[in-house]
C-alpha cells in the first residue's frame, strides 16, 4: 500500500484559479504559502460548481518558481502530503493555469509507484464524493439511474444476485450504495470509452463513404492534372487570399493564371493544391484548410490524404507536407484524441524520418508526443504570469474586504476580467465548427465554449441578485451605480463579454422595474448607463459593439454571441457543391475564425488576487430568485 | 406622388430552439432564398420586408436571435419594445416541440400579450401532416393567434406565415393607436425609451 514516508510523487494537478490564493508576505517576498482547492482531473464528472464548494487549503510552498515555459511551478513541502492526498481531487477543466504542484523530493525510485496509487486512490474517492452529492442534489438523477441499473444488470449475472440486487434497490438514494455505484461507474466508464471509439470509427467510415464514392481511385499525376470543372472552378480573385504564381517544381502546369483563387474543387484537390510549395505560411492557404477542416472532411481523411500525397511526390512538396503535418497537430491537438488515427500517423513517422531526414522527424515526434498528452487534457493554451513591468497595482479600499461593496469598481473589473479571460482562452477554435454549440454533443464538442456563455448568463443574474440584496432603497441605488462603472471600466479595457453580461442584468426586468431604485441612481450614472446602452444594444445586428469590438486592441474578451450568429448566418451556404468542396465559404468561415484567434495573441497583465476572486466569484441563483426578490422590494403597481 | 401612404415598422421577434431553421426561415421570408448558391454575408441588419398592406406601407423587421439561445437572460432583454413574434420549431425534433412553451413564457413574460405565431418548420420532411386537433388545443392553450407548416427550404406556407401575423400586427396596431395611425408624420417608434426610469414610469402607465 501506500508509503507513508516517502510522498515523493510528482503529480501536476490543474487547478482553478480562483481555487488558488498565493500569499505574499510584503510584496517583493516569495510566497509562503497557498490556499488551494484541489480536485482531480477527469473529464466527465467535473462541474463548475463542485469545486467552488471545496473549502480552501492551506499548504506551505518550499519553493515557487516560473519555469521558462511561463508555468508556476510550486513545490510543496511534504509536511503537507497529507492534506493533498487525503482530499477528494477532481480537476477543474476551466480556467485554468496550468500549474505544477511537487512534493519534495526525498527518493526518486519510488516516485512513480507512489504517483500511481496516490491517482488510483484519490480516483475513486472523487467517484464518491461525486456521486454523492449528484444524489444528494439530484441533478443526474438519470445518470444515477442508469448507474444503478447498470449495477442490477450486472448483478444478474453473478451468484450474488439477490444480495445485490437489495442493496442496490434498498440503498439507492443514500451513500451506502456509494461503493457498488463506484464500481458501476468504473464499468460505465469503460463502456462509454469503447462506444465513443466505436462512434468515432463508425463516424470515420460513413466519412469515408461520403467522400469516397464520387472520385474514382486516382493516380497523383490525375489528381494534379485534372482541371475539369467537376474538378475545380476558380474565381477572380480581390488578391485577398491565395493568388496563383507560377510554379518552380513544374507540377502543374495551371500556375501561369494569375490572380485567380479556387472557388470549389474536390477535397484531394484541395489538400493537393495546399502542398504545391508556393502556398507558403503567409499565403494563408494552409490556415485556412486547418482552421476550417471539420468542416470539410475528418481527421482520419485529411491525414490520409496527406499521406497519399507525401508518398507520391517528390522532395520538395513532402518537407510541404510535413510542414503542415506539424502545423497541424501543434495547432490542433483535439483532432488527434482518436487512438487508431494516432496509431496511423505514429506509424507513418519512420517514412518522415527516411524521407525528409531525422531532423524533421524528431520535431513532429515531439509534437505529436506532446499533443497527444495535452490533447488528453482538453489541451490548454498556457498561461502566462509575466512579471512585466506595466503591471497596474491592486486598488486596495479597505484592508480586509468581506463583500463586493468593499472593492474598488476598477479593481472590480480587472478582477472580473481576469477570469473572464481565461474562461474565454480555455475555448479551442474547433468548438465553433459545425455550429458545434447547438448540435448534439455539444457538451463534449463545444464545453469550453458553453461554460463561457453560462460564466455570462451567471453574472447577469448574479447582477440583479447583489442589487437587490439589501433592502434599502440608497444601498440598492449605490450598487446600480456601482455595476455602471464596473461595466464602463469592462468596456475600457476590452472586456464585452462581461459588459455584455453587466448590461444584461442591469437591464433584466427585475432590475429595471425597480423605479424607486433607479430614481435614486444620480444623473451622471444614468447617462453613463444609457451610453453603455447604446454601445450593447442589438439594433443593426449589433453595429456598435461590432464596431467597437474591431477598433480595440488586445487583450479583448469578445461579447462571443455576435460571432455565434455569424456563424449561423455563414452555415447557410452550401459546404458542398456538386460534391466539391466550396472554398469561398471555408474563405468565409475563416475570416471569422481569424477575428476569434486574434483575441487568443494576448493576455491582460493584471494582477491576481484570489481573495478578491473569491468575493466575485458569480453566486448561483435561479430566475424565480430574483424575480421574487424584486417583488418583494418593490410591489406591482405600488 | 401616390397619394397617402402611411409608413409603419413593425419589430417583430423570431425564435426556438437552435438549429430549427429560424435564419433559413428568414432567408426564405425576407430575400426569397434557400441555402444552395446564395451568399451569406454577415454584419448586416438583413432581415428587413417590406409589405405593402393596404394603403400603408409595412417595414418588418425580423430579430433572430439565431446562435445566441444560450445567452438565455440577454435574449430576454431584447424582447422589449417587439409588436409580434414568431416560435419556431422543428417538427422531425420533438425536443424543439417541448421547448415551445418555453419560449412563449419568455415572450409573454416580458411583452404584453402581442400576437405569436407557431412555425412548425421543415414539414417537407414531414410523412403525414401535424395532427390539426392536438395543434388547435396546443395554440389556444399557449396563447398563440395561430400555427402554421412551413418549410423554407421548399418555400411553403412561409409568405402564408408572414401574411397572417401582419394582419393580426396592424389590427392590433389599430386598436392600439387608433388615432395615432391617420397621421401620416409618425410611425411608430421602435426606440424604447432608453432611461429606465423612463421605461418604468411608461410601463406603469400603460399597465
Amino acid at each position: 500500500m501506500r508509503d507513508t514516508t516517502a510522498y515523493n510523487g510528482r503529480a501536476s494537478f490543474m487547478l482553478y484559479k480562483s481555487s488558488l490564493r498565493i500569499h505574499n508576505h510584503g510584496s517583493n517576498e516569495e510566497p509562503q504559502w497557498i490556499d488551494v482547492r484541489l480536485a482531480f482531473e477527469d473529464d466527465d464528472l467535473v462541474c463548475f460548481h463542485d469545486l467552488a464548494e471545496e473549502p480552501f487549503r492551506r499548504v506551505c510552498i518550499r519553493k515557487y518558481e516560473v519555469t521558462a515555459d511561463g508555468k508556476d511551478r510550486i513545490t510543496l513541502s511534504s509536511a503537507d502530503k497529507d492534506i493533498c492526498l487525503s482530499m477528494s481531487m477532481r480537476a477543474s477543466a476551466i480556467h485554468v493555469p496550468q500549474l505544477e504542484l511537487r512534493f519534495d523530493v526525498l527518493d526518486e525510485n519510488t516516485r512513480d509507484s507512489i504517483f500511481h496509487t496516490m491517482q488510483h486512490h484519490l480516483k475513486r474517492d472523487a467517484a464518491a464524493v461525486i456521486i454523492q452529492r449528484a444524489v444528494s442534489k439530484m441533478l443526474c438523477r438519470t445518470h444515477f439511474r442508469r448507474f444503478v441499473q447498470f449495477t442490477i444488470a450486472r448483478a444478474k449475472s453473478s451468484r450474488f444476485f439477490d444480495i445485490q440486487k437489495d442493496k442496490a434497490s434498498a440503498k439507492l438514494e443514500i451513500d451506502g450504495a456509494v461503493s457498488l455505484i463506484q464500481r458501476a461507474w468504473r464499468r460505465h466508464k469503460v463502456l462509454q470509452k469503447w462506444k465513443a471509439l466505436l462512434s468515432q470509427k463508425k463516424e470515420a467510415v460513413a466519412e469515408e463513404r461520403k467522400y469516397n464514392v464520387e472520385l474514382k481511385p486516382i493516380t497523383f499525376s490525375q489528381l494534379v492534372n485534372d482541371e475539369s470543372p467537376e474538378m475545380i472552378t476558380y474565381k477572380k480573385s480581390k488578391g485577398k487570399f491565395l493568388t496563383m504564381r507560377k510554379s518552380t517544381n513544374g507540377l502543374s502546369p495551371l500556375l501561369e493564371r494569375n490572380k485567380i483563387s479556387v472557388s470549389s474543387a474536390k477535397f484531394q484537390k484541395l489538400v493537393e493544391i495546399m502542398c504545391r510549395d508556393y502556398n507558403t505560411a503567409e499565403s494563408g492557404y494552409t490556415t485556412i484548410m486547418l482552421n476550417t477542416l471539420p468542416h470539410y472532411t475528418n481527421p482520419f481523411e485529411f491525414f490520409q490524404m496527406l499521406r497519399f500525397i507525401f508518398i507520391s511526390t517528390l522532395k520538395e512538396t513532402q518537407t510541404k507536407v510535413t510542414d503542415v503535418l506539424l502545423r497541424w497537430v501543434s495547432l490542433f491537438p483535439e483532432d488527434f484524441i482518436n487512438e487508431e488515427l494516432i496509431k496511423r500517423i505514429e506509424a507513418f513517422l519512420p517514412y518522415i524520418d527516411k524521407l525528409v531526414g531525422n531532423q524533421q522527424g524528431d520535431r513532429m515526434r515531439q509534437g505529436m508526443l506532446k499533443s497527444t498528452l495535452a490533447g488528453r487534457s482538453g489541451a490548454r493554451r498556457a498561461m502566462t504570469i509575466v512579471a512585466t513591468k506595466n503591471i497596474p497595482p491592486i486598488i486596495e479600499r479597505v484592508k480586509d474586504p468581506k463583500s463586493i461593496f468593499d472593492l474598488d469598481e476598477l479593481e472590480v473589473a480587472r478582477q472580473l476580467t481576469l477570469a473572464s479571460s481565461a474562461s474565454w482562452r480555455e475555448v479551442r477554435l474547433r468548438e465553433f465548427c459545425n455550429l458545434a454549440w447547438e448540435k448534439r454533443g455539444k457538451e463534449r464538442k463545444a464545453r469550453n465554449l458553453i461554460m463561457f456563455i453560462e460564466r455570462c448568463n451567471k453574472i447577469s443574474l448574479w447582477v440583479c441578485h447583489l442589487i437587490m440584496e439589501k433592502d434599502s432603497i440608497q444601498l440598492s441605488a449605490s450598487m446600480i451605480a456601482f455595476w455602471i462603472n464596473v461595466a464602463e471600466h469592462c468596456r475600457s479595457m476590452g472586456n464585452f463579454s462581461d459588459l455584455v453580461a453587466i448590461m444584461t442584468g442591469l437591464q433584466h426586468s427585475s432590475v429595471s422595474r425597480l423605479k424607486k431604485r433607479w430614481a435614486a441612481v444620480s444623473d451622471k450614472d444614468i447617462k453613463l448607463f444609457n451610453s453603455l446602452q447604446e454601445v450593447v444594444k442589438m439594433d443593426s445586428n449589433y453595429k456598435n459593439l461590432r464596431s467597437i469590438t474591431k477598433k480595440t486592441p488586445t487583450p479583448i474578451v469578445p461579447f462571443v454571441g455576435i460571432w455565434l450568429h455569424d456563424l449561423v448566418f455563414l452555415e447557410e451556404n452550401p459546404t458542398f457543391i456538386q460534391g466539391r468542396v466550396s472554398f469561398e465559404k471555408l474563405e468565409m468561415l475563416n475570416e471569422l475564425f481569424d477575428k476569434i484567434t486574434r483575441t487568443w495573441t494576448d493576455d491582460y497583465h493584471f494582477l491576481f488576487l484570489g481573495k478578491y476572486q473569491e468575493l466575485l466569484w458569480p453566486e448561483h441563483v435561479t430566475e424565480k430568485q430574483v424575480y421574487t426578490r424584486s417583488l418583494l422590494l418593490e410591489r406591482r403597481g405600488a | 406622388m401616390e397619394g397617402e401612404t402611411e409608413e409603419r415598422d413593425y419589430k417583430v421577434l423570431v425564435v426556438g430552439e437552435g438549429g430549427c431553421g429560424k435564419t433559413s426561415y428568414i432567408n426564405q421570408y425576407v430575400n426569397h432564398i434557400f441555402s444552395k448558391a446564395y451568399k451569406a454575408t454577415v454584419g448586416v441588419d438583413f432581415a428587413l420586408k417590406q409589405v405593402q398592406w393596404e394603403n400603408t406601407r409595412v417595414r418588418l423587421a425580423l430579430w433572430d436571435i439565431a446562435g445566441q439561445e444560450r445567452f438565455n437572460h440577454m435574449t430576454r432583454v431584447y424582447y422589449k419594445g417587439a409588436h409580434g413574434a414568431m416560435v419556431v420549431f422543428d417538427v422531425t425534433k420533438d425536443k424543439t416541440f417541448q421547448a415551445v412553451p418555453r419560449w412563449k413564457k419568455d415572450i409573454d413574460s416580458n411583452l404584453d400579450n402581442i400576437p405569436t405565431v407557431l412555425v412548425a418548420n421543415k414539414c417537407d420532411l414531414l410523412d403525414n401532416p401535424l395532427d390539426t386537433e392536438t395543434m388547435e388545443k396546443f395554440c389556444a392553450q399557449h396563447g398563440f393567434i395561430g400555427w402554421y407548416e412551413t418549410s423554407a427550404k421548399e418555400n411553403i406556407r412561409v409568405e402564408d406565415c408572414g401574411t397572417f401575423l401582419l394582419e393580426h400586427l396592424v389590427k392590433r396596431d389599430r386598436e392600439l393607436n387608433p388615432g395615432k395611425y391617420t397621421n401620416t408624420e409618425k410611425t411608430v417608434s421602435l426606440t424604447q425609451a432608453s432611461d429606465p426610469r423612463l421605461a418604468a414610469k411608461t410601463c406603469n402607465n400603460s399597465c
